[in-house]
């Protein structure tokens, strides 16, 4: 006897016919627990019902150590420890030399938003690199958007979720 | 009176008297400066060009927009395209002031361009060796050139569109593709040149190549912050039920974006005359930070730079109607500052202020951008029936 099923897997094909099928589902009260799509699809983060990112204040906070910290490197650099004859104006002070520390704040300041996001990224979502991979199917990185349900504490039989899943134009139903 | 949820917008009453008033004071106010100022006419000379350049480069910024959207082969911005189209109602008036300006600089009746002197030009050997460019036939034929082209795909742009959402076929977007990669090439070489022409030459010993973009960035800037808030404002009247949130997200992004863009050239430029301080090159900005300048200077790089980096960089506040238009205001007012101390140190030396011919030039011109602007709007329906990619731009989501 084959043992019952804990999850659904409906597989579409083409992104705004997913976008109104997690809405669809979503409407008829199905909890859906992730979609995986080959690439970011517009609006379905809003239609998961997802709250907007924060990512963005750690940008920030990244931005502003980078800023921070490649100023104090080149204080220490260029002016404490061995003083410059900037552009030849020999004042030796931050400040009046600060045009030329522009460039070098501004691209640590992007250095380590950008990676400082990333790492943000990897470690909130648990991807960084030699983790086991959780994608059910791999032809959600091809071509196939793929909507996992989890079969436990649903107010919707299996067959009813069965039944939405193909109105809504999944072209197959798999279980696990 | 109709409703104001239709889709054909009618003039408000109030804003189209304001719009008068603006003209009326004005006009009133710029004769009466130049006979306050018959001894130094060149400082109402010098708002003059300051009023009408700036207002043309918002007229061109929305052209610009135009040919970068259809090239883009973008579709988000199909359902606001009127706004930008409208901006172009105005360049006729702008080029007009502008051909003003030239022609009485050419006859000698202000020296907002030195070179045009011929006693000066004899005696100065750097304006000599300039004389292949800067002479003033073909500085004539060149602004002829800048007129026909700038205007000329104005109501190109503006003729394919209209006929573009009557047949809801392709034919007219693919005409509007081929003319706007025409336009964005013949855009690319003139926007650096008028540039030279109109302000770089003002300080004519003085060169840098990078003026061209800079002034561009400052327009195209100041056009997008004009596109918001004409878009925000229509809005608020019940107008453009059809733009959402991410319409407005989208512009708002451009206006911080390009705010960051223009910090960036005008940096870019200033950095390698500070590194290499040279004494012929220095003095540009010497003149705008060593003399009375320089609470100009540091007012317009904080309204240009640090406030809409700062306020705009969250997702909420572009989204935010009161915010991005507060900004988009005071980016406006950054960039008028901003051509005001481009021209007025070469022209005017340190005689300069908030006076008569400042508010009255400003207002003169704003008055007809915004008569031109939304006679324009008036014109056709606000959201394209059957434009291409119009059901995409409805769709909009970011």
């Amino acid at each position: 006897m084959e043992t019952p099923s804990k999850t659904l897997y409906g597989v579409y094909t083409d992104p705004d016919e997913t976008v109104a099928a997690v809405r669809a589902l979503r409407r008829d009260g199905v909890r859906i627990r992730e979609v995986y799509c080959p690439f970011p699809v517009h609006g379905l983060d809003e239609a998961m019902g997802y709250k907007p990112t924060n990512i963005s204040v750690s940008a920030f906070v990244f931005g502003a150590t980078g800023c921070s910290l490649a100023a104090l490197m080149i204080w220490y650099m260029n002016i404490h420890d061995w003083p410059m004859n900037i552009g030849g104006k020999p004042s030796f002070s931050f400040a009046e030399n600060f045009p030329a520390f522009v460039p070098v704040l501004f691209e640590s300041t992007v250095l380590l938003a950008a990676h400082g996001m990333i790492a943000t990224f990897y470690f909130v979502t648990k991807l960084f690199p030699g983790f086991p991979p959780r994608n059910p199917d791999k032809r959600s990185t091809d071509d196939r958007f793929v909507m996992e349900i989890e079969l436990a504490d649903q107010s919707l039989s299996e067959k009813e979720i069965e039944e939405l899943l193909q109105k809504t134009g999944a072209t197959e139903i798999n279980r696990a | 009176m109709e409703s104001p949820t239709s889709n054909n917008f009618s003039f408000p009453a109030r804003l189209k008297t304001l719009s008068f008033i603006l003209m009326g004071l004005g006009l009133a106010g710029l004769v009466a400066s130049f006979l306050l100022y018959r001894d130094n006419s060149q400082r109402v000379w010098s708002n003059l060009l300051i009023s009408a350049f700036f207002f043309t480069g918002i007229s061109l910024a929305g052209t610009f927009f135009l040919a970068v959207n259809i090239v883009g082969e973008s579709g988000w911005y199909t359902v606001l395209r009127r706004i930008p189209e409208a901006l172009g109602k105005f360049m006729p008036f702008g080029l007009v002031a502008l051909a003003v300006v030239v022609i009485t600089g050419v006859l000698g009746l202000h020296k907002t361009w030195i070179w045009m002197d011929k006693e000066i030009a004899a005696t100065d050997e750097l304006i000599q060796h300039k004389s292949a460019y800067l002479n003033v036939p073909f500085f004539l034929i060149r602004f002829v050139l800048y007129a026909v082209i700038w205007y000329g795909f104005t109501l190109i742009f503006r003729k394919q569109s209209l006929q573009d959402e009557l047949l809801g076929t392709l034919d007219h977007y693919y005409k509007m593709r081929k003319y706007a990669a025409t336009f964005l090439v013949l855009f690319a070489v003139t926007s650096s040149t008028s540039a030279w022409d109109f302000l770089m030459s003002i300080d004519v010993h003085w060169f840098s190549t990078l003026f061209g973009w800079y002034i561009f960035a400052g327009y195209w800037v100041s056009g997008i912050a004009v596109m918001l808030i004409i878009l925000l404002y229509l809005k608020s009247l019940g107008y453009f039920p059809q733009v959402n949130q991410s319409h407005i997200h989208d512009l708002a992004k451009f206006l911080f974006a390009f705010s960051i863009f223009w910090t960036y050239l005008y940096f870019s430029q200033f950095m390698l005359y500070f590194y290499a301080n040279i004494p012929e090159e220095i003095i540009y900005f010497m003149e705008r930070y060593d003399t009375e300048y320089r609470p100009l200077l540091l007012v317009m790089v904080g309204l240009n730079f640090v406030l809409p980096l700062l306020v705009l960089m969250t997702r909420d506040s572009k989204r935010n109607a009161q915010i991005s238009v507060t900004i988009a205001t005071l980016v406006i007012l950054g960039h008028y500052i901003d051509l005001y101390q481009i021209v007025m140190p070469g022209t005017n030396g340190t005689n300069f202020g908030l006076g008569l011919p400042e508010i009255s030039c400003f207002a003169l011109f704003a008055g007809l951008f915004v008569f031109s602007v939304f006679k324009g709007l008036e014109e056709v329906a606000l959201v394209p029936a059957k434009a291409t990619f119009l059901d995409e731009s409805l769709h909009h989501t970011t």
